[in-house]
């Protein structure tokens, strides 16, 4: 939290956080589609109208669970990112941190992703709501983008923000092959993770994606 | 061999439709050979077929190398288990080499944490970030452990236990679409069961642990040998903590232009420790290939990766133990031993033929055992003849399973020595053991 912050905001802010915490365990308990903004309102101790103040509908709340959820994500990048590493595995680290953060609501994704999949519903990851989530995490993605460039890790001939659109969804494809996925501590989505970085990133680097390894 | 590959098809599906583009052209290759036959002389038709496996071979052999995962090394084992698949087939998947992907530094932190529970420089006062060497199916970190020793620690690439499965169910389509016998297919099947099962061995670092713990105890009396010790504390199924041996591999070792007589005394003991694991203990501790012996200090043989030892097969290591002490040209008892292996009969059209390869390979391998004198394996044509004769054994069809396993390993030794420049006596290197 920003420190920053003056009181009242902080307030409003803790207020948020509990409407939050109160709405996903009612989504994890009687679905997402039968809980209402009442139910919300009621279990918070808080009226109606002033849950409105901080959420129009319900779908919005799902929203703020993934802004502060990324939020989180990329304030442990920024004290995590390996510097010297190559861009595939500073890629990785980023998905792998955000999986880390949503593995524990796993439940509410299930739930979630068939409403998102609606393309009128504001959870649509092409919806109109959801443009600034997005926006803000191409941004993020952008910036490590651009750091590989300025250290001549790649080249990316212009085609940065289809290469970012791309990016979009090849994270969302990710975290719903992670929402499928049977394995022991899901370690297909982190090998599956591991493969198609390498692949898709010597494929821009235009290199044979068979380097040389050092063999005892 | 290609060398840590990335562009991986990842699952079973990935997988199956890459086979089945290959199967396809398999199946395409032989129906047209079929039609190229028609019509032909006999001559012809031999070299049509060859033709035809041989572009079969390149086939598989491409899709396999693609494919990664169990097939590489499944070509290579299925080269010396199953003798009886075409030619141009084995030579290909003889080839054939598997390495696991290398992992980076977040990735293989956290296929430790998932088998540890804790990141490795929780567990470790030190651990390298960076892989020192690439193992079977993983990398290889250095570390050290709290109470300062020095470590080297073997993790396993994630999730390559199911990808082998995968590929060991998607070998059957495949294997239905190579033209066989049925005598062949069961006995490529046999040998594709073996290697699942050696696999499944080598994928478990559990039973790794307990085979070095085996040679630790059964090797005690040799102090210069250095077997590594395990850390069970910091080992579990896909980590495995051990030892670090501090060394050369034989390539730095030669660089160091050691004295013919410190190369002489290697020999001999590599010599005597291989017959010693074969005929003594009845399983080899890993194939004679130089990157599993260390040359260490004071001229002591480090052991490595026990990932893989051979088990030999137990009857056939008696009976062979017999050959050691026929006379060298004594045709009629060398003929004795080998009808027991039921090689050839009176009725055998080539049985002459076999009888003079058997009697050749005799004076090229076993020659050097009968007499009391230093025996040059850095002569070149020794090892030339070596293979050539058991080409000539494979070809005549004078092979089991039991022995290809042993004189694969056999010829591996050889090779080593010979890099060594090694002049051992090996008429009592093996005495004492037949």
């Amino acid at each position: 939290m920003n420190m920053f912050m003056n009181r009242r905001q902080t307030k409003k802010e803790a207020t948020k956080r509990k409407i939050l915490e109160v709405s996903l365990q009612l989504f994890q308990k009687q679905g997402f589609g039968r809980t209402t903004m009442r139910d919300v309102a009621r279990k918070c101790g808080i009226a109606l109208g002033t849950t409105y103040n901080y959420f129009p509908t319900k779908e919005h709340i799902a929203l703020y669970f993934f802004e502060s959820a990324l939020e989180t994500v990329m304030e442990r990048y920024r004290k995590e990112e390996p510097i010297d590493a190559a861009l595939e595995e500073k890629l990785f680290l980023l998905l792998s941190l955000e999986l880390e953060q949503i593995a524990p609501y796993e439940e509410f994704l299930n739930l979630i992703v068939t409403h998102a999949i609606v393309p009128t519903s504001r959870l649509h990851p092409w919806s109109v709501d959801s443009q600034r989530l997005k926006m803000h995490y191409l941004d993020f993605v952008g910036r490590i983008l651009e750091d590989a460039k300025d250290k001549g890790e790649l080249s990316t001939f212009g085609f940065d923000s289809m290469i970012l659109s791309a990016f979009w969804v090849y994270h969302l494809g990710i975290m719903m092959f992670w929402l499928g996925d049977p394995s022991r501590k899901k370690e297909d989505t982190y090998v599956l993770l591991d493969k198609s970085l390498r692949f898709a990133l010597n494929a821009l680097r235009g290199k044979s994606p068979r380097e040389g390894r050092k063999r005892r | 061999m290609t060398r840590g590959g990335n562009r991986l098809p990842t699952g079973a599906a990935g997988r199956l439709v890459r086979i089945g583009v290959m199967g396809a052209g398999v199946l395409g290759r032989n129906a047209l050979g079929g039609i190229r036959k028609i019509g032909a002389g006999d001559e012809r038709r031999r070299e049509i077929d060859r033709q035809t496996h041989e572009a079969n071979a390149l086939r598989i052999f491409d899709a396999m190398t693609q494919m990664k995962g169990a097939f590489m090394k499944l070509g290579q084992m299925l080269s010396v288990q199953a003798p009886s698949l075409p030619e141009p087939y084995l030579r290909r998947l003889a080839d054939l080499q598997w390495e696991a992907p290398p992992m980076h530094g977040t990735l293989m932190r956290m296929q430790f944490r998932n088998e540890m529970g804790r990141f490795p420089e929780e567990v470790f006062a030190e651990f390298e970030r960076e892989a020192f060497a690439a193992a079977s199916l993983g990398q290889v970190h250095r570390a050290r452990l709290p109470s300062g020793e020095r470590v080297a620690v073997k993790i396993q690439y994630p999730g390559i236990d199911r990808s082998i499965e995968s590929d060991f169910a998607n070998l059957k389509t495949m294997l239905s679409t190579i033209r066989l016998s049925r005598e062949q297919y069961g006995e490529v099947w046999e040998a594709v069961e073996e290697v699942r099962r050696h696999f499944r061995r080598e994928l478990d670092y559990g039973i790794e642990a307990d085979t070095i713990d085996e040679f630790r105890r059964l090797l005690r009396d040799r102090d210069d040998v250095r077997i590594p010790r395990v850390t069970r504390a910091c080992s579990a199924r896909r980590v495995l903590t051990m030892e670090l041996l501090e060394g050369r591999h034989l390539r730095e070792y030669l660089r160091t232009r050691p004295p013919a007589s410190e190369r002489d005394e290697l020999g001999t003991r590599l010599l005597d420790l291989f017959f010693r694991q074969a005929f003594d203990f009845g399983i080899l501790h890993a194939d004679p290939h130089p990157g599993n012996y260390l040359f260490m200090e004071g001229g002591r043989l480090g052991l490595l990766d026990f990932g893989c030892a051979k088990e030999f097969d137990r009857p056939f290591i008696e009976e062979h133990k017999k050959l050691f002490r026929i006379p060298i040209g004594d045709a009629a008892s060398l003929e004795r031993h080998y009808r027991k292996f039921h090689f050839y009969d009176d009725a055998d059209p080539r049985k002459d033929e076999k009888r003079q390869a058997l009697l050749d390979m005799q004076r090229v391998d076993l020659a050097k055992y009968h007499e009391d004198r230093a025996f040059d394996f850095g002569d070149r044509t020794h090892l030339r003849e070596v293979v050539g004769g058991l080409q000539r054994l494979v070809g005549l069809g004078l092979t089991t399973r039991g022995f290809v396993l042993y004189v694969r390993a056999k010829v591996g030794l050889y090779g080593l020595l010979h890099q060594l420049g090694a002049r051992v006596n090996c008429h009592r290197g093996v005495r004492k053991y037949v």
